[in-house]
């Protein structure tokens, strides 16, 4: 059983051009919330530095990728028993188009979850129509 | 060598992608990917070793220290976590949130590990750094590599 999957067949044809790593990578598992005003998405990347995470918005793409740090001379020395995770980057792409406000994406990343805010484009926010006497 | 006891998660991965499939997804749609095949609920765990001590690594994004409890019981070490969903709809701005897709899994695992000694460890000593629960388990003496010098008659 592999944690790692690599870049196959699954990209879309909207998407030729894939931005995807070429080594190894882990697709972290997330959870997408919507909210009146903005859309949620939370990350599972144990293991990343803070410093090591990039987080890109590009022409309608939302682009995560947390860079692993190669183990120390200490832990190398160890012998492994039993595996089921590898020190390997993850990366995970969404497409997102038009519906957000770009330049108000925000992220944090706290015990090993990254979230991304993505706060809706103002058209697609509620708007509460008056109604007016004649 | 090890054994693993894990309690199934009710509602697995799968099952959500497909709930989510069905459901039809709005805008925010995934490009490309395919998940990790780790089975549902399950913790990805690494067990090292080295001369003075095994070294356990779970990931347990998410999870606060006082999640997690852990016992040693003769040569095992059980290692329960309760992790809460937390952030269940509360992080963003509103409360009148709903999920689009639900991939991470919470609820409570149990996962023992019967480590290759004869003796209860003695010293252990645990950590969380960024989301991955770090133990140690400082080996007992009489399971060290006890080292024999051969002299000459």
């Amino acid at each position: 059983m592999s944690l790692v999957e690599t870049k196959n067949n699954t990209v879309p044809q909207t998407n030729q051009e894939s931005t995807a790593p070429e080594k190894p990578f882990r697709i972290p598992p997330v959870d997408i919330s919507e909210y009146e005003n903005e859309y949620l998405i939370e990350a599972d990347m144990p293991g990343i530095k803070e410093e090591n995470i990039d987080v890109q918005f590009h022409q309608g793409e939302l682009r995560i990728r947390g860079f692993m740090d190669a183990p120390d001379e200490k832990t190398k020395q160890r012998i492994a028993r039993y595996r089921q995770f590898e020190p390997v980057d993850y990366y995970r792409a969404f497409r997102i188009g038009e519906s957000v406000n770009a330049q108000e994406i925000s992220a944090q990343y706290v015990d090993g979850v990254l979230s991304v805010h993505l706060p809706k484009a103002e058209m697609l926010k509620p708007r509460k129509i008056e109604i007016s006497r004649k | 060598m090890y054994t693993e006891l894990v309690y199934p998660y009710p509602f697995s991965r799968e099952l959500f992608r497909r709930l989510n499939q069905f459901l039809s997804m709005p805008s925010l749609n995934e490009t490309e990917g395919i998940f990790g095949s780790l089975s549902s609920g399950e913790l990805a765990t690494n067990v090292w070793e080295d001369e003075d001590a095994f070294y356990i690594e779970m990931e347990v994004p998410g999870t606060k220290p006082e999640e997690i409890d852990l016992s040693i019981i003769g040569t095992e070490l059980q290692i329960k976590i309760m992790r809460s969903h937390e952030s269940e709809l509360k992080n963003g701005e509103s409360k009148n949130g709903r999920y689009l897709r639900r991939e991470r899994t919470f609820g409570n695992t149990v996962r023992t590990i019967t480590l290759p000694i004869d003796s209860a460890p003695k010293e252990l000593d645990a950590s969380i750094e960024l989301g991955v629960l770090c133990v140690r388990l400082r080996k007992p003496e009489e399971a060290k590599v006890q080292k024999i010098t051969v002299s000459p008659k």
